[in-house]
């Protein structure tokens, strides 16, 4: 089992059927994306912050029931954001003859678990 | 004709199909595999001017990436009369591994293709054999339908399964465990489907997801209606016969995820093909 150093999933890198399993990181859920914000390890683009700074205004004025999702939410939940290190496991085509596929984004690669 | 034409009576002796080799072609298996273990034979016959027969017979391992994987044969001046692959060891099924034979001159990075043999998937019971397989694309088989295990989120984080570089999967069912944490509110789980860019399919939930309760959300080809066994289990639809593409992405997206929320158990059935790297 591994353990992703970029998102904490853990997977196994051979499947039960012996194929080879290539992980992928998620985007950003929304507890992760406002985390995010909060320490500015990632920036929207500019439409992006603006649809958000618009619905923070929103809520402010108009506040939405307890039972509600704010408009703040809604906005981040339609925001695929990735990421700043994500890793890809897949490869980038086969590469040179003879040598191994290029893996298409380590980063901070994995650890045992 | 042949008794006067000691060429043609070469070529008819020889057969109909074979091809005439000056020497300096090469004989080039290219292989795209996914299954673990595989190794092909190729073999073949030949006849040479003075009408020696010989046959030859090689190895090749593929790798398990669906990258190609070659492996180039000099040939000898004379008739080729056949090629075979067939599986040496492993047992990939109908979708996990393509091969293609072709003639050409050089190797390596200098092989220049002239002719297509053939070319088709492989499997321990389907040989692909010059004469005789069709010429055949690498979707062009049933595919393999195989159950996955994903990678299990942390904490608060979604689900993300990406379709692997130089595979074609329809997506049939997934399954995943969502506990919600013991804060209130409603969560509303979705899935997604992208093309690694831009979503194009957003299933909800029926259901809103209180706090500290488990649900196996299951999504399915072919429901019609979402509907729920009011417990542990909530069932969802997903478009049928829908073919995802390497760097596609099968996402949860989770309205109200808490901070101590968490995905697990992901496994999902596809049917593969393979479409090579
Ligand atoms: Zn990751």
């Amino acid at each position: 089992m591994l353990k992703c150093n970029v998102c904490g999933g853990t997977y196994e890198p051979v499947l039960a059927d012996g194929s080879q399993y290539f992980h992928a990181c998620a985007p950003l859920s929304v507890v992760e994306l406002r985390d995010a914000l909060e320490k500015k390890t990632v920036s929207l683009r500019p439409a992006q912050q603006a649809q958000l700074d618009a619905a923070t205004a929103d809520d402010q004025k108009t506040p939405v029931a307890a039972d509600q999702l704010s408009r703040v939410d809604r906005v981040l939940a339609s925001l695929v954001v990735e990421r700043p290190n994500k890793r890809d496991e897949n490869i980038a085509g086969a590469g040179a003859p003879g040598q191994p596929a290029p893996v298409k984004r380590e980063t901070l690669g994995t650890t045992k678990v | 004709m042949a008794d006067n034409n000691p060429a043609a009576w070469d070529s008819l002796r020889a057969g109909s199909v074979q091809r005439y080799l000056h020497g300096e072609e090469t004989l080039r298996v290219t292989a795209f595999n996914a299954a673990s273990g595989v190794r092909l034979r190729i073999s073949g016959r030949r006849l040479d001017r003075a009408g020696g027969m010989s046959t030859f017979s090689d190895q090749l391992t593929p790798t398990t990436n669906r990258a190609a994987t070659t492996f180039d044969k000099p040939m000898v001046e004379g008739w080729l009369l056949s090629v075979a692959v067939r599986i040496d060891a492993g047992s990939p099924a109908d979708g996990q591994c393509y091969v293609l034979l072709e003639l050409g001159l050089g190797s390596g990075n200098q092989f220049v293709p002239l002719d297509v043999l053939a070319s088709d998937t492989i499997s321990a019971t389907r040989r692909v054999a010059w004469p005789g397989s069709a010429l055949r694309g690498p979707l062009d088989g049933a595919g393999t339908v195989r159950t996955i295990s994903g990678s299990t989120p942390a904490a608060a984080a979604e689900v993300s399964e990406t379709v692997p570089t130089g595979a074609r999967w329809e997506l049939i069912a997934f399954r995943a465990t969502f506990v919600t944490s013991a804060v209130v509110a409603n969560r509303l789980p979705r899935l997604q489907l992208d093309d690694g860019l831009t979503t194009f399919w957003n299933s909800p939930v029926n259901i809103n997801h209180a706090a500290s309760i488990t649900i196996g959300y299951q999504f399915a080809a072919g429901l019609g209606q979402s509907f729920s066994d009011s417990i542990t289990n909530e069932f969802q639809a997903l478009p049928a016969n829908l073919r995802m593409l390497g760097t596609w992405r099968i996402r949860t997206l989770t309205g109200s995820i808490s901070a101590g929320d968490q995905w697990s158990a992901i496994v999902y059935i596809v049917r593969e093909w393979i479409e090579g790297a």
